[in-house]
């Protein structure tokens, strides 16, 4: 029964080709924006709530928000070293091709290059990390960089002032951060017109307790308090909300951007099978004269809803999926990435906000045929 | 005399449109044996439609009762009374109201989707249905590849596809040409004789009342001259 349901739902989507086209295609193009907002969101939440960063501090010169102003002394590193509960100590220098928060940005990262492991676990897909340590001008990028920049193992990159051979591509878990490449400390701090030697962006703090992040970025603030450079510390997840601070109120009104999407669909999909109903109350009126009972014209009404928003849902999704793929499009705001991640959840959000907005977008309209007189509706013709 | 087949009983079957009321049937009495083939004739707006609706269980009678194949069709529920149908009637229209976007085949198998059946049994039945109006060749064909008169009978294997005691029949040959109609009625006539369908036909045309076994008139809702067991031969 459900089978030839489906069926008849699907023979009748053929009866208007071009209104069942012109309505899944819109479908689609909605489920596509949905898509691509999910995804965005879903990079937010890897961004901000990544369980290897949860005990990271990152230590920030004061009142600085762009990479290129903030400037700590690298001698602060011991002194941090030394503070009960703090792991290790990574200078970072950052470098930003495009300081605006843009969809193309390349982020260098300059790290003593003996310490790039302890930063990030790098899991190298290409190259190998003797090449980048062994080299001044070594860098290492990440998977989704290196396919949006066309770059592999041997070839030369030139961003601003510096040209750095590539060592490897490496593989990260947080998507955001497949789009940084890993450089020498001391390349990015000699590159530039002004010699910033000693002088770092930040610095990445590993504690052995994510419970101690305030109590130890206080006792790092107070330290430096009566230096010239004073500093600011803040949790991984709170630097992160800060720096993207615009960026984040935008993508918060994306998430009301994507429930709009769900409701064009509902309105979409309830239009076309109102439409649907009412040109074959007669055709419904002889089913059930023929033995059909209401709940199986609601059954099928439903499947043909069903049927009309899974096909634009999948549509629309896969599209996103490539676009995603291929694009790898990644927002970036003040040396922080945020990389539209499209994942199973992604897809499994994309797939149930169809299918939710086919049971409802159907259920009046089936309701409606469930109820019809069968004798006034075979009286018109 | 065996117990009717079709029983109507004081039925009386009024519409309420606004503050007026139509009364299409009223205290009409009806018997109909197990076999028979009775036209119903009469001007247009007497209630024919009306009573056959009646007795193909699609429409519940006002007051009175009518009982068909030992079921008081007032008495069932909606769900109950499409399953009913689904097992007791079959119904055949004028404009024979195929479902355009399935096939010949498809369409006399609908009625079978309501009973459980495999698949295998289901083509069973659909052949055959088809082989009886002579359409077997065309089952991949739609709607609007066939005439009318090919449409009409696909309509009639529907119709009996699932073997009901009863076949209704509003005014089967009024969109056909005469040698369509003369087709569909030996055809009619055939079910009747060979396989012992009840048929209740409406017509206009006399000609076709002719190949019934009797007629009777309707008047203004009530029946007037119904002449018992005039049997036409046919
Ligand atoms: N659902 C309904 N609502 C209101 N009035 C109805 C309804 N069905 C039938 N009627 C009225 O009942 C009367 C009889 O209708 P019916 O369709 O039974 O006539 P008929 O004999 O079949 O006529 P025709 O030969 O034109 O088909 C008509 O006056 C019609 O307007
Ligand atoms: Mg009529």
């Amino acid at each position: 029964m459900i089978l030839s349901l489906v069926h008849y739902a699907w023979r009748t989507m053929t009866r208007h080709k071009l209104r069942s086209a012109l309505t899944i295609g819109g479908i689609a193009t909605a489920m596509f924006l949905f898509c691509f907002i999910e995804g965005l969101q879903n990079g937010v939440r890897q961004a901000t709530e990544n369980e290897a960063t949860q005990n990271v501090l990152i230590v920030y010169q004061k009142s600085r928000f762009c990479p290129a102003t903030s400037l700590l002394p690298e001698r602060y590193v011991p002194a941090i070293q030394r503070i009960d509960g703090v792991k290790s100590v990574v200078p970072v220098k950052v470098y930003v091709n495009n300081c605006r928060a843009s969809l193309d940005t390349v982020t260098f990262l300059g790290v003593p290059p003996e310490l790039v492991n302890t930063i990030k676990k790098i899991d190298l897909k290409s190259g190998s990390l003797g090449d980048f340590t062994g080299r001044r001008d070594a860098a290492i990028v990440g998977e989704s960089l290196a396919a949006r920049r066309g770059l592999k193992p041997g070839d030369r990159f030139q961003i601003g002032g510096f040209s750095v051979g590539i060592a490897g591509v490496f593989k990260s878990d947080t998507p955001g951060e497949d789009n940084v490449a890993f450089t020498h400390l001391e390349m990015l701090q000699r590159g530039k017109a002004v010699d910033s030697l000693g002088y770092v962006t930040q610095f990445e703090v590993a504690i052995d307790d994510p419970a101690k992040a305030d109590a130890i970025s206080e006792k790092i603030d107070e330290m430096f308090k009566s230096e010239t450079v004073q500093t600011t510390t803040k949790s991984h997840k709170a630097f992160i909300a800060s720096s993207t601070g615009d960026l984040m109120g935008m993508i918060r009104f994306t998430r009301f951007l994507g429930l709009l999407c769900v409701v064009l669909v509902l309105a979409l999909t309830a239009n076309t099978v109102f439409v649907m109903v009412q040109e074959r109350v007669r055709e419904h009126a002889v089913l059930q004269t023929i033995g059909f009972a209401g709940r199986h014209l609601f059954s099928m009404i439903i499947v043909e809803s069903l049927l009309l928003a899974l096909a634009g849902g999948i549509i629309g999704t896969a599209a996103a999926a490539a676009a995603l793929h291929f694009g790898h499009f990644n927002l970036s705001a003040e040396g922080v990435n945020i990389s539209f991640a499209f994942t199973p959840l992604v897809v499994a959000a994309g797939m149930a906000a169809s299918a939710i907005t086919g049971l409802l977008a159907g259920f009046v309209p089936a309701l409606q045929a469930s109820l019809i007189s069968i004798t006034e509706a075979l009286r018109r013709s | 005399m065996k117990q009717p087949l079709i029983e109507l009983r004081e039925v009386t079957k009024s519409y309420r449109k606004g503050d007026t009321t139509v009364t299409p049937l009223a205290n009409l009495n009806l018997d109909v044996q197990q076999g028979d083939f009775l036209a119903l004739m009469g001007p247009s707006g007497s209630g024919k439609t009306t009573l056959l609706n009646l007795v193909a269980g699609v429409d519940q009678p006002t007051s009175g009762s009518v009982i068909v194949a030992g079921s008081d069709i007032g008495l069932l529920s909606r769900s109950k009374l499409a399953k009913w149908r689904a097992h007791h009637v079959g119904y055949i229209f004028q404009m024979y109201h195929l479902v355009p976007v399935l096939t010949a085949y498809e369409n006399v198998e609908l009625p079978l989707l309501l009973h459980s059946m495999s698949r295998a049994q289901r083509r069973e039945r659909v052949n055959l249905a088809l082989e009886a109006v002579g359409l077997l060749d065309r089952h991949d064909h739609y709607p609007r590849q066939l005439s009318g008169g090919q449409e009409q009978r696909v309509a009639i294997a529907r119709a009996i596809v699932a073997d009901p005691v009863i076949l209704v029949a509003d005014e089967p040959t009024g969109d056909l040409d005469a040698a369509s109609a003369e087709a569909t009625l030996a055809l009619l006539n055939r079910l009747n004789s060979e396989m012992q369908k009840t048929i209740l036909m409406v017509t206009h045309d006399p000609k076709a009342a002719a190949a019934a076994r009797r007629s009777i008139h309707l008047e203004k809702g009530a029946i007037v001259d119904a002449p018992e067991q005039v049997l036409v031969a046919s």
